[in-house]
């Protein structure tokens, strides 16, 4: 589970997340929906401990700072940092020792074959295609078995199919009880997969919404009635 | 012609708004103008008490080095296989909009002709800095031979990369015109050394300073020009000028009337070359590497922090910089320096000093200080600090140990001064590896690297202070002989410099946690 409490990252006087609150519970994906600027990145990167922020946050019970939470959860970054020199299968290994991860080599085994890198394994990251880094950098997240799962903006880069085929890996993950925070503002991709959602806005969280509360609305309608997002008609038409 | 030289202009412009733009880059562009400006008006203002022909064998030397300079960047741009004719922006529009192919090689010429006025002022730079004041005819002589060199290599580099487009039979041209030069310049210098029955020393200056050096194509016709002026031979003068200037000419009659079309690939090398130098300049060290014959080796990885060191070791293999060609040719050019000159072991030590210095700025800490993966690792921060710097560290122990028992078992120096020797370049080794690391966490964006190799030499400097101070203590404190100061200067050095260097590491571990560098 992941747990943020008044979360605060200010940039001088600017404030980019403000009094964030948000829960996303085991067996549950949990979408931080948002327009460009609106602070999604700034929580997602909170979490994962890459800034300095007031407020608390705790991952499966222990705060964010502590080796056994950096233990507990995967980070997918919104464009993949991967070494150009090393091979897929030397990436996996360097996951897998420096997490100190047992059977790594068998859990690799099966998302390598489940995103088609069979055939690129001994290929170094610079040859790869912008959607083979973005699988490999899930592979990374992934290898290390998380308990927690963060996702910020992940399907840049990939092709349908493998959009698809990502989003079945998540339900699958979160059957199995990982706990996944996804952080998008492409609505359509992930409609027909989320449990609980986040809307933010200007840096504060403006709506919270449960699939099983909704009573007809989509995820769509809310996003338009909370967000200062403004469609216009002819856009529409395009 | 007229909408390309505004597109120049322009460019420029953006070019010196974007130096500009920035407090920091501005205050350090100034600085750079400033120091380089002091350093030229200096040696004007001394040139007239300079008697030039009585100092003639210096600048001898001076300008056979400045030409050395000259030919390893020429010769490297001509074998680089990373070529294009222009960067990518330039090539879409100039390449494919309304211009004539003529129109469009006037432009490379031009362009090139600019780039040749800034790499002969480096040249100059080198010559200046090497023989200290001379006259400003000299000067100008140094500046015209070196942007003659530039001038006919630049354009003879175009020329032949798109005859190698066109005529793909003849690509590896470029590269066969490299070892030309540098077989003429090994039969020259082999002649010399023959010829002195293996003095190696008599041979240089001879090498230096006869006229057979003259018979290397270009670079002698420079020297002749050069030297011409220096000792006042008119003739040698106008006949060096002249062939530079008639192997100019003939190049960019050559290069310009080319007739035939090359487009379609040279716009895909001018948009490759631009991504790479774009991710080389924002720090991937890698970006310009070929990894298409990148060898493949066994790796193992350690558990925890140190799979952090276990990767590191395994890209410098990847890389071949366990020990560099490139270290190694610097090493043995100051071992044989050393040797042959009888220089000794302590001029050896201080040149290995400097070569630390340089080697330390380029280790690549900064893609491991700033990459997501290794903060989010589970341990602690002063083991993965230590797993990043140890591979460095114990590389440069081990090559600076060997380096200097060599040279000292052959130049049959005292153990305890082979000693000495590796401790005290050991002890800079840790200073500097250290200021690298702390002018990354002061500094945090390391975009500006002018101002951020400023900072890294002053905080090497300061972090040198405290042993100064602590040997003025213990001077003052302890009642010494003559010959022991030095020796207690030295050795309270060397240990203060690795305190220095371990506290500071010890303070800055913090930084592998994520939130240090990132934040702000």
């Amino acid at each position: 589970m992941i747990e943020v409490k008044n979360l605060t990252k200010s940039y001088g006087s600017f404030k980019a997340a403000e009094d964030v609150n948000l829960v996303a519970k085991d067996g549950c994906i949990t979408i931080l929906l948002g327009p460009n600027g609106a602070g999604k990145s700034t929580t997602i990167k909170s979490i994962a401990n890459l800034l300095k922020f007031d407020g608390e946050i705790d991952i499966c019970g222990y705060p964010n700072s502590t080796v056994e939470a950096k233990q507990a959860f995967g980070y997918i970054p919104d464009t993949p940092v991967l070494y150009d020199l090393l091979t897929i299968d030397e990436h996996v290994d360097f996951i897998g020792s420096a997490y100190k991860v047992e059977n790594y080599r068998e859990v690799a085994d099966h998302y390598i074959t489940l995103f088609d890198l069979e055939e690129k394994r001994k290929k170094v990251a610079k040859e790869l295609s912008k959607g083979m880094r973005q699988k490999l950098s899930m592979l990374l997240a992934l290898v290390i078995q998380p308990k927690a799962l963060l996702v910020d903006e992940p399907m840049v880069g990939l092709d349908p199919a493998s959009i698809e085929e990502t989003l079945d890996l998540f339900v699958k993950l979160k059957d199995e009880g990982c706990s996944i925070l996804i952080s998008t503002h492409i609505i359509d991709i992930i409609e027909n997969i989320w449990d609980e959602a986040y809307i933010m806005d200007h840096g504060r969280i403006v709506k919270t919404a449960s699939r099983s509360h909704m009573n007809g609305e989509s995820l769509k309608d809310l996003f338009f009635k909370y967000t200062s997002v403004e469609v216009k008609n002819d856009e529409i038409l395009d | 012609m007229k909408s390309l030289i505004k597109l120049s202009l322009l460019k420029m412009r953006g070019q010196v708004r974007a130096l500009f733009s920035k407090p920091t880059s501005a205050v350090a562009t100034i600085f750079m103008v400033l120091l380089y400006g002091a350093i030229i008006v200096g040696n004007f203002m001394n040139s007239s008490s300079e008697d030039v022909i009585g100092m003639s064998i210096d600048i001898h030397i001076g300008i056979l080095v400045s030409l050395a300079m000259s030919a390893l960047m020429v010769i490297m741009q001509l074998m680089n296989k990373n070529k294009a004719m222009l960067m990518g922006e330039d090539a879409f529009y100039l390449l494919g909009g309304p211009f004539s192919r003529r129109q469009v090689q006037s432009f490379v010429v031009g362009y090139t002709y600019v780039q040749a006025i800034y790499m002969s002022l480096l040249s100059l730079f080198m010559v200046i800095s090497l023989v200290g004041s001379t006259s400003m005819l000299v000067i100008l002589c140094i500046f015209l031979a070196n942007y003659f060199i530039y001038v006919f290599f630049l354009g003879l580099t175009d020329y032949l990369y798109v005859v190698g487009i066109v005529f793909p039979k003849l690509a590896n041209v470029a590269k066969y015109v490299g070892y030309a030069i540098l077989i003429c310049v090994f039969a020259v210098a082999g002649y010399f050394v023959f010829e002195t029955g293996f003095d190696l020393q008599t041979a240089l200056l001879k090498f230096a300073q006869t006229d057979a050096f003259y018979f290397i194509p270009v670079f002698g016709w420079a020297k002749m020009f050069i030297s011409g002026a220096v000792d006042g031979n008119t003739l040698y003068t106008l006949l060096g000028l002249g062939l530079l200037v008639v192997s100019s000419i003939v190049i960019f009659i050559l290069f310009r009337n080319f007739p035939y079309d090359y487009h379609e690939k040279a716009i895909e090398d001018s948009f490759a070359l631009s991504n790479k130098m774009k991710a080389a300049k924002s720090g991937n060290t890698d970006a310009m590497r070929d990894t298409s014959k990148l060898k493949n080796y066994n790796s193992k990885f350690k558990l925890g922090a140190w799979a952090i060191s276990s990767k590191l070791i395994l890209e410098m293999r990847k890389r071949k910089q366990l020990v560099s060609i490139q270290e190694l040719i610097t090493l043995a050019l100051f071992a044989g320096m050393s040797i042959i000159l009888e220089f000794g072991i302590v001029w050896f030590s201080g040149m290995l000093v400097y070569w630390v210095v340089i080697s330390s700025q380029t280790a690549n800490f900064k893609e491991e200080f700033q990459n997501y993966m290794i903060y989010l690792i589970p341990d602690s921060p002063l083991k993965k600090m230590l797993a990043i710097v140890g591979p460095t560290i114990l590389k440069n122990i081990v090559v600076v140990a060997l380096a200097i028992t060599v040279v000292g078992v052959i130049g049959q120096e005292k153990i305890y001064d082979i000693g000495y020797a590796i401790m005290m370049v050991v002890g800079y080794l840790f200073v500097c590896i250290s200021a690298n690391i702390l002018t990354l966490r002061l500094f945090k964006s390391t975009a500006n690297r002018t101002f951020v190799l400023l900072m890294q030499m002053l905080i090497v400097i300061l972090c040198i202070i405290p042993s100064i101070a602590l040997s003025v203590w213990l001077l003052f404190t302890l009642t010494l002989q003559e010959g022991q100061i030095l020796q207690l200067f030295s050795i309270v050095s060397i240990f203060a410099n690795i305190v220095v260097a371990g506290i500071i590491i010890f303070l800055c571990r913090n930084m592998l946690n994520g939130r240090e560098l990132q934040s702000e």
